[in-house]
This record gives C-alpha cells, structure tokens and sequence, in this order.
C-alpha cells in the first residue's frame, strides 16, 4: 500500500509494496509510481492515472506489470482512490497494490495451451475426418467439443451445432444419455478407457446402426482428466453375424439348463423363476416372466418372474387387462414384438402407465395347444429395444421346452399335492407314520415320530430308526424289515421304542404296507407304529395271571392226581378189605355152617334114635339145642344173603310191583286168608328196579307186616303207590304191634330186633334198606293212624312209553 | 357078593363124613366109600388107580364126591386135575360144600361137575341126596354096560 500525490509521487509506503518491489522505503518515497512500470505498461498506464485524476470520481483500477529491482517483472492489481481535503477538493491518492504475478502466468499458460489445442484440432479434425468411425470428444461435463465429419453427417448437423451439447440436448433418448453420462464419469474416476456396444437411432436422419464405442481419457497437466475422447464403430453387420451366433449358443444354453432343472427335484416355481432369471440375463432385459393362461377362465397367471431391481409383476390378471392389442395378436399365437411402447402405435396410449412399471420394450410369446391358449413367455426391457428374429425363434423354443416340463411338473405336483396331504392326515393321526422308498430306507416320519423319539426327521432316514429301537429288538427289527422288503409281504411286528424325553422304551405294534405302481412294482412302503405298551403290558399282566393260574391249577391237578392216587390207594385198600371181610364172612358163615350142620343132624339122630332113652328134661335139653342150632342156621342164612345183596350188582329195568306183589301173595298161604289179608291198590304206577331185589324188598317187609301182629289179631295189609315228583313209592300199612318213634330208626341196623317175642334174625330190614339203595331207592317207617306201622319202599319211577310197555 | 366100585368122597370135616356114611346106610347105598380128606390125597388116590402103577393099587371109583373147601389143593382145582385125565372124562364128580355161592356153583360147572349139591343141615334131606346118588351110579352103570 502507498500514498501518492496526484502527480503519482509517492508520499508514503508500507513493507508489502517493498516486499513486491524489491526496494527500500526511501528508495520509493519521492518517486513516481510509473518509475517502476514495466516499460512496455507506462506510457499507457501514466495516461490512464492523468484521466482519472482529473475526472476526479470513482476509484481506478488497472493490472499492470512492475519492474523490480533486481529486474524481474512483477504482475500487479493497482487499485486507487481519490483522498479528499475537507471541501472536497482531491488532495492525494490511496493506491492498493496486489501480487497477482501467479495468476498472470496461468492465464498465459492456458492461453499458450489453448492455442496449441486449437492447433493440434484442427490437425486431428483433419486426421478423423478421414476414418469411417465416428471421433468425437467430450469435456468433463458431458458435453460435446468435437465430432468428426461422419458423425456430423449422421447426425445431419455441422460441428458449431454440437459443440458444447449434450447427448439428451441432441436428441438422444434419456436412457442413452444417462448411460453415457454413467460412462463419463467412470471414465473421468477411473482414468481408465471404457467399452460399450449400443444401438441408436439419429433422431433427424434415422440412420440406425449398432456401435461398438471407446471412451479414452485425456489426461489434462495436472494429471487428472481433462477430456474424454470417443471413437465408435458401426458394427451392425457384424452385430447381424455374431447376433445370430449368439443366439444358437444362447439357445443351446437355455434349453441345456432347462433340461438339467427339470431333472433337478426343485418345484416348479422356482424352475420357472430360475429359468427366466437366466433368460433376463441372457437377453439383457429387465424383466422375464412365464404366465399360465386360463382363457376360459379369462385370467393369466404370472406365479412369479424375474424383476431385476424393478417391482415383480407376479400375480393373477384378467385376460383384459392386457390391453386389446396383446389380446388380439396372443389369442391367435401370434407374436408380439414391442421395441419402444411409446412411441408403438398399438402402445402408446398406455406409454405413462408402462412407463411406471418401466415397460418400454416388450416381447410376448405366446404357446397354444390344441388350439388355446395355455402359456406366455414374454421378457420386458425398461428401455426400447429392438428385438431380432433370431431372439424370437430362441425365446419361442424355450417357451415351448418350459411348457412341457410345466406339464409334467404339474402332474408330479398333483401327486406331491397328494404326498402333502398324506403327510397332513400323518402328522394328524395318533401314530408313528414313516415311508420308505422301494428299497426299505425311510424316507419319511411324522412329526409324532420325532417328538416320540426325540430323533430329527433326517436321522430317522435310511437306516437311522434302528437307533431308536430297543437294543434288545434291534436284530430282529432290522431282520424282518429287511425280510419284508424284499419280500413285498405285509409287514407285522413288535419292538421297543425309546422314548426320547425319559429314555424309555415302550411296545410298538408296527405295520408295513407297500404301494406298487400299475406294473405292480413297489414303489414305496407306508408304515405305521403303535404304542401298545398298555396291551402289551396288561396282555402279559393277563398271561402272568394266566400262568399263576394254570400253575395253580396244575398244582390242584396235582393235587387231585395225588388225592386220587390216594383215594384209590385207599379204595384199593378198602377193596382188599371188604375182599378180606366178604373172605372172612365166606370162611365164617361157611366153616361156621359145618358144625352147625352136625349140631342138627346129630340132634335129629338122636331124637330119631335115642328118644325113648331120654327123659322128659333130657328131651328138652335137646330140642333147644337144635332149636338153638337151627336160629344160628337162620342168622347165618340171612347174613349170607345181606352180604350177597351188598356184593351184587343190580340191574335196573322197569317193574310194575302191583303185578309183582300179588305173584308174592299168591305163592305163599301165610298171606291168605284166614292167616292174614293183604289189599293192593290197583294201578301202581310201574318203577325202575331189580325183579329179584325187588322180591327180597317186598318179601321181608309184607313177612313183617304180617308177623308183627298181636297175638289172636289177624293181621291185615294194605299196599298202595303214591307218586312223588320222579319217583314211587310204596306204602305198607298193618294193623300190628307198630314201633315207637325213638326206635323207628334202629329197626334199620343189622342184628337190631326191637321184640324177642317174635321170630328173627334182626337181618331182615337191614337188607330191605341195602337193596333199596342199591336200587337208588329209600325205605322209611311212618307211624299208622290205627297204632301200626307204615313202611314205605320209594323207587324210581319208570319211564311213561316203558310203563305202558 | 359082588365087589362094586367105591364113591371116593374128599372131604376134611369128620361129622360130615359120618353123617354121610349114616346117610348112605339108611339110603341103602351098596357101594363102599373110600374117603380122603384133603385135594392132595384126591389126586394121589386117583393116580394109583392107573393100570400100571405097581405096589398099592387103587380101585377106580364110580363117583366122586367132592368138597370144595379143602387143605392142600383147592376142591375146584382138584376138578380140574381129573378133567384133564382123559381116563376120568367121563367120571361123575359131584360138588358137596356148604358154599351157596353163585360163583362157586358157576365155576364147578365150568370145569366139568357132574352136579352141584349144597349140604343139607337135615339128616333126612342127607338121605335123600344119597339115594339120588345112588340112582346116578345105577344110570351110569346102564349107560356103560
């Protein structure tokens, strides 16, 4: 900074104009300002200051060159202005002085270089303008500097036309633009060239091609990008070769990969959503999708497509809404082929609302069979496109391989609808389900299976239930599985399974059933396992009680084996017994009959003989003694006969005792009249019995009814029958002597004789009561109204044919 | 006077065999009775009536009478001894025992006896049994001759 007079003396400096000049202050001081202007500025420059002064308004401002004093120039921005004394009148100048000597040399760089550029241009112009392709250069913001006289003319403008526009500005579409803005600025953070292929259609000639282009940076001094240069080749025709070229290998690796997919065990969804994700990438689209169309129906479904960065267009839509042109061509298996829907006249109407959905090219092809419409493959590209013959011919071919496999996959998917509902109703029931392929390894198990056993599904494959499986049954399991899967049998069996959340095992009923094909191959095995634990356990709580029962019982049998060994030990012995008696009562009544026998013959010898010799007591000495002798022949007689009785067998056959007794009556006069009467009711009933045990019974007890008479009583019997239930019996009434209650039984028992004034053994009605019984009959006494006894004999009665017989 | 066979009578009991005797007597039996009295001596006396036995020859009874209830062997096995002899075939035995057994009856006649004749505890009646024995052997005598 200085002060200066109006003259341009200056008056005063500071150490900044110093430091600019190279001078002392006192070299200064005194001095005109334009002393040390550079020669060439001071003629010009002094004039200027002189105008200034004397307008005497505004400030003055001026760049200008400075001489040092060590001789170097020195660029300065001079800034001066007026300083005023009190009436306004201009007294000296403020000058403000600034080193701007850099920025000088840069402009006079730039300049240099500019006009070295403009140059070299114009050399190049010449150069490119001779080349087919297309040269063109952009700044850094995207704007054109040059273009060779090949692109001019496919532009249809000249070179002052384009300078300084940008693509959009020239007419390109906005996704070209914006591609090339994108390339541009990687280009510029990259330093590095960068290729593209790209169709375009010049706006004013409609010349279309496909250019393979190169933008190249051009590094400006400083190292960073100043330009980017471009050259672009047409290559259409060569695009056409290798286009086609392109799409057979493209061809051929679509339909290889939708060969290898559909062998794959993924759903069809997402074989289509794969597919077409593939065909997007393969086509350079946005979007690919396969629909399933429903015409009847009126509807189109799009299960899913492959959306790129856009919305997915999955869903179901009516036929309608697709417009009238894609209906009208698609219904007839026409082809549609859309390359920009703006501007397509079959589109544009629907241009701002494809636009949202970034649907500016689009190519449908529809599938027909049996002449309906069934399918659509179409891809959808969110800028316009041409779309060349040979990407339809691809596009159809794999629309057609994609519907075939859709086909079978939907049959297999009727039968996995199927499997899934299998699976629901086996995860629904109470028991362990499990599946196997044809081979016996399982395949599947039931939600129940796992939360039974504690194993994860997958463990349960192949051969992983065994580990479930008691150790003990483990052999055995795999044993009969095995057997039964080879065999194709039903499968029936029962193991332990171990409960995974306690680490018990508990019966299982398992059952097995294979599930063959129409060709009556298994394909699979369904099985199902039981917990019959509770059965298992009550059934063997049954068979242990069971076993304790048939223990007892083979204890009791033993028992009884052993009671009647011991019975008929004892029977053995009671027979040897009764053998030794009846021996005994032979021996006795026998060898006891011989001296009996003497004892009477004798006695009549010696009456018959010797009866005159004896006197009157002599002769009754002798007549007791065979009286007596005889009694004893008597008693033995009847003990005999009690004893045969009790030996022999009686066969039963039915008798009509009325007839019987009367054949007794009639055969002995004791019974007859005057001696006694005997009264016999007709039509007794016929019984079962013994004729001659029978005969002994009635015998004895009509002898007692007519022996036991007081004496001068005639005695007078009467017979009757009376029937009771099942059985006769045979009443015997007497006017006789009767027997007292207290000794009614007794009567009964051998050798018991209640009178000593009557004849008897005391035989008699032991016998009556023993044949009785061996006749399965009873005998019993009654006392009579009239004082006498009432004997009766009950038998059984005969049977009613055999009694009329 | 003719010399007639004997009735051999086996038996064991003396007042029996006396009351026989007496019987016979009274019932004018003519033949003489050889008694033994037990089975042994039965078929010891039977033997040694045999034509060639040497020594103490036995006369060949017309009849025997025979109890059954005898020491030594048995009355019915004594039957059956001389049922087998084919020389006795013919030979009347008459079973004479107090047994009234229907078994004892059943098995005499099974082996062959002539009759079967329980004894009688009567005199008289023991009279009358011989002079049916004695109408026996006069029946046999005729059917011989």
């Amino acid at each position: 900074m200085a002060q200066a007079d109006l003259e341009g003396r200056l008056l005063r400096v500071n150490a900044g104009l110093c430091e600019i000049t190279g001078y002392q202050p006192d070299e200064l001081v005194g001095h005109s300002l334009f002393e040390f202007t550079h020669p060439d500025d001071r003629k010009g420059d002094a004039e200027a200051f002189s105008r200034f002064v004397q307008a005497a308004t505004g400030t003055f401002e001026i760049e200008k060159r400075y001489l040092r004093k060590d001789g170097e120039s020195v660029w300065g921005r001079v800034v001066i202005n007026l300083v005023r004394d009190d009436t306004g009148r201009p007294t000296r100048t403020a000058v403000v002085i600034q080193n701007i000597t850099a920025g000088k040399r840069a402009e006079a760089a730039q300049r240099q270089a500019v006009e070295r550029y403009e140059r070299q241009l114009r050399l190049f112009d010449g150069v490119a303008s001779t080349t087919p392709d297309f040269v063109y250069v952009f700044n850094r913001e995207g704007r054109f500097l040059y273009a060779n006289r090949r692109l001019l003319e496919v532009w249809g403008m000249s070179l002052p036309d384009i300078i300084g526009k940008t693509c959009r500005e020239l007419g390109y579409e906005q996704w070209h633009h914006d591609m090339h803005m994108r390339e541009i600025a990687q280009v510029i953070g990259s330093k590095k060239p960068i290729r593209g292929e790209v169709p375009f259609r010049a706006p004013l000639t409609g010349i279309f091609g496909v250019y393979e282009y190169i933008f190249t940076p051009v590094l400006g001094p400083d190292g960073e990008v100043e330009l980017i240069a471009g050259t672009t080749r047409d290559v259409t025709d060569r695009k056409q070769i290798e286009e086609t070229l392109r799409d057979r290998e493209r061809q051929q690796r679509l339909l290889a990969l939708i060969g290898e997919f559909s062998a794959q065990p993924i759903d069809l969804a997402e074989l289509t959503r794969t597919i077409c994700a593939r065909v997007a990438v393969e086509f350079e689209v946005s979007r690919c999708g396969f629909s399933l169309v429903d015409v009847r129906g009126g509807t189109v479904l799009v299960t899913d497509d492959f959306h790129g960065p856009f919305d997915s267009l999955a869903g179901a839509y009516a036929i309608d809404s697709f417009g009238d042109y894609l209906r009208a061509e698609t219904v007839v298996g026409r082809v549609v082929a859309v390359e920009d829907t703006a501007t397509d006249p079959r589109t544009a109407h629907l241009a701002s609302n494809l636009e949202l959905l970034h649907l500016r090219a689009h190519l449908t092809i529809p599938l027909h069979r049996a002449g309906e419409w069934v399918a659509a493959l179409w891809i959808t590209d969110h800028a316009p496109r041409r779309w060349t013959q040979g990407e339809i011919e691809t596009l159809r071919l794999i629309a057609e391989r994609l519907w075939s496999v859709t086909e079978r996959r939907q049959a297999e998917e009727t039968l996995y609808d199927r499997e899934q509902q299998f699976s629901a109703l086996a995860e629904s029931v109470p028991q362990l389900i499990w599946r196997s392929d044809a081979t016996g390894r399982i395949d599947y198990v039931n939600d129940r299976w796992c939360n039974y056993t504690g194993q994860d599904s997958a463990s349960a494959f192949n051969q992983g239930w065994l580990a479930a499986v008691h150790p003990d049954d483990r052999a055995q399991a795999a044993e009969s599985w095995t057997r039964a899967a080879n065999s194709g049998e039903l499968y029936e069996t029962e193991y332990r399974l171990r409960r995974g959340i306690d680490r018990t095992y508990r019966w299982f009923l398992v059952r097995g059933a294979p599930l063959r094909d129409d060709a009556g191959k298994i394909t699979r095995w369904f099985g199902t396992s039981t917990d019959i634990h509770e059965q298992r356990l009550t059934l063997a709580a049954l068979q242990e009680s069971q076993r304790q029962l048939r223990e007892t019982r083979d204890e009791l049998e033993h028992a009884n084996t052993a009671l009647e060994q011991k019975i008929s030990e004892r029977t053995a012995r009671l027979r040897d017994s009764v053998a030794e008696l009846e021996h005994f009562s032979y021996t006795i009544t026998h060898d006891m009959r011989a001296p009996l026998r003497a004892m009477q013959a004798f006695g009549q010898i010696l009456r018959e003989e010797y009866n005159s010799r004896l006197d009157a007591t002599g002769a009754d000495y002798l007549r007791r003694i065979v009286e007596a002798a005889s009694r004893m022949d008597s008693l033995i007689t009847d003990a005999l006969n009690y004893a045969k009785a009790v030996q022999t067998e009686m066969v039963l056959s039915p008798i009509d005792p009325g007839a019987l007794l009367r054949g007794i009556v009639e055969s002995y006069p004791q019974f007859h009249i005057p001696l006694a009467s005997v009264e016999i009711e007709e039509r007794i009933p016929a019984v079962l019995a013994n004729p001659a045990g029978l005969t002994q019974c009635v015998s004895n007890l009509l002898g007692n009814a007519v022996k036991f008479v007081a004496p001068g009583k005639i005695p007078h019997v009467r017979i009757s029958g009376e029937v009771l239930g099942s059985n006769v019996r045979l009443w015997f009434e007497d006017n006789g002597i009767g027997i007292p209650a207290d000794q009614r039984e007794r009567v009964f028992v051998m050798f018991q004789r209640l009178s000593k004034n009557y004849e008897g053994t005391g035989v008699g009605l032991a016998l009556v009561r023993k044949v009785a019984e061996k006749m399965r009959g009873r005998v019993g006494i009654e006392s009579a109204a009239g004082g006498g006894s009432r004997f009766w004999l009950e038998l059984c009665r005969a049977p009613q044919a055999q009694e009329r017989a | 006077m003719p010399t007639y066979p004997p009735i051999l009578y086996v038996e064991d009991e003396e007042n029996d065999v006396f009351l026989v005797r007496m019987a016979c007597r009274r019932a004018a039996v003519p033949l003489p009775l050889e008694v033994v009295v037990n089975g042994q001596e039965a078929l010891d006396y039977l033997e040694a009536t045999a034509p060639d036995v040497l020594g103490k020859r036995r006369d060949l009874p017309c009849i025997v009478l025979l109890d059954l209830n005898l020491p030594l062997v048995h009355g019915l096995e004594v039957l059956q001894w001389i049922r087998a002899q084919e020389r006795f075939r013919t030979l009347p035995v008459i079973v004479f025992t107090s047994s009234e057994q229907e078994s004892d009856r059943t098995r005499a006649c099974a082996l062959g006896a002539s009759d079967y004749i329980v004894k009688p505890s009567q005199m008289d009646q023991l009279v009358k049994i011989m002079e049916s024995l004695k109408r026996t052997w006069l029946m046999h005598c005729l059917a011989a001759s």
